[in-house]
């Protein structure tokens, strides 16, 4: 019997309008070998390594960057970036392979005990193309994340939870030491949202200072320590022109009912 | 305000960070774009949101909602020596009239009016209704703001 036949633009209409199905595309890929790369196309958009053993899993399957499906992929989230050493970054290994990615979430669990230093550089292969960014950890120094910024010329949502920024590495003013300043910053129109336990202050003067300004429309900011409101009012006004949303979320501890009672 | 009675043992600190806020807040005057402004109020109280919805004006036309979230509000209990309740006071509520004012004076200055959601937490026997009918009287009674339980 002879192998069925479609023409190519009806096996792309057929895989597009199964993108969100994934047992679907699963399925595609055992009809035949000529269908496999439309499909991975959808399979790999969008790549989500929580753990160290799923991460553990991919250098296994896809030691080979040049074949593996990395490329095809958009969104990165990788929830355990205390796993991803520096000599990730090295050319030839697994890193290398994401040469697309657009939307990318670092996310470290639970408080640093020690060990290596975590690091933003094995990301760095990764900013001339990300346009969206977020970042939920202690483990990053102020300048590093600032660094990554400034070296993301696409970047235009920002997402910074929790990071550690009460160890400062500097007063805001005197730029990254990680990564070389970027003679093309980057433009900033979309969305930022900043829950900071630490206070915003060394993020946000950072911020302000990038060549160019920031465009934000989203401002999503909560204010965790007194001071925050003196940089969300410097991040709004700032933003003035663009804003077209703003969300501001007192944060402060506190106990919400006094008890009085007679003594 | 609070009426004082009596003794008390205050069981937590006064809010020392009150006092250092003053009128700082957010300037909105140039941000004439907005079409959604949503403030979640704590224990600061509601005077820097107030702050923030004067420097609004009618060159907001793009305004369509402003939301209001208090997810819980300063509140004192007082006990007779037997333990039962003698009353409930809020700790602000010079600043929740003053915003109520505001919130009515917003929706009557512009030609299109910006939904005003509230959201306010029900405690104890108090609904979610009652606590904002009693923060905000003018404009709950008024119909400016549609509130939603927290």
């Amino acid at each position: 019997m002879s192998s069925p036949y479609l023409p190519p633009e009806i096996l792309d209409y057929i895989v597009d309008f199964l993108h969100d199905d994934p047992d679907a595309l699963k399925k595609i890929c055992l009809v035949s070998k000529s269908w496999i790369p439309r499909t991975r196309g959808h399979l790999f958009a969008k790549v989500e390594l929580r753990y160290e053993v799923h991460l553990k899993s991919w250098k296994k399957i896809f030691s080979d960057p040049s074949t593996s499906p990395a490329h095809f992929t958009k969104s990165l989230h990788i929830g355990c970036a205390r796993a991803v050493v520096t000599s990730d970054a090295e050319v030839g290994n697994w890193l290398t392979g994401f040469t697309h990615i657009v939307r990318l979430g670092v996310e470290t669990r639970g408080a640093y005990c020690g060990g290596p230093a975590v690091s933003l550089v094995p990301f760095h292969g990764f900013s001339r193309t990300i346009k969206s960014l977020r970042i939920k950890s202690v483990d990053y120094a102020p300048s590093q994340i600032f660094g990554f910024i400034l070296s993301s010329p696409l970047l235009e949502d920002l997402n910074l939870v929790g990071c550690e920024t009460s160890i400062d590495d500097g007063d805001g003013s005197d730029g990254p030491s990680t990564f070389v300043r970027s003679s093309n910053p980057p433009v900033l129109t979309g969305s930022l949202k900043l829950f900071l336990e630490g206070g915003m202050r060394p993020i946000a003067s950072r911020l302000l200072s990038i060549p160019g300004g920031i465009h934000f429309r989203n401002l999503t900011l909560t204010w965790n320590l007194v001071e925050d409101l003196l940089s969300i009012t410097a991040l709004v006004g700032t933003c003035s022109r663009t804003l077209e949303s703003l969300t501001v979320t007192c944060n402060l501890d506190g106990t919400p009912v006094r008890y009085l009672h007679p003594r | 305000m609070v009426r004082p009675f009596g003794i008390y043992i205050h069981a937590d600190s006064l809010l020392p960070f009150l006092g250092k806020l003053g009128s700082t807040s957010v300037d909105l005057s140039k941000a004439t774009s907005l079409k959604n402004v949503t403030f979640r109020i704590n224990l600061s109280g509601p005077e820097w949101v107030t702050i923030a919805l004067k420097t609004v004006t009618p060159e907001h036309r793009n305004l369509l909602q402003i939301s209001i979230s208090a997810d819980y509000y300063p509140t004192i209990v007082m006990f007779d020596a037997d333990d039962t309740v003698r009353g409930v006071e809020e700790q602000t509520p010079g600043q929740w009239l003053e915003l109520d004012r505001l919130l009515t004076q917003l929706w009557e200055s512009h030609t299109i009016p910006p939904k005003v959601l509230c959201r306010v937490p029900s405690w104890k026997e108090k609904s979610a209704r009652d606590s904002m009918g009693c923060l905000l009287p003018e404009a709950t009674r008024g119909g400016t703001v549609n509130l939603f339980d927290a």
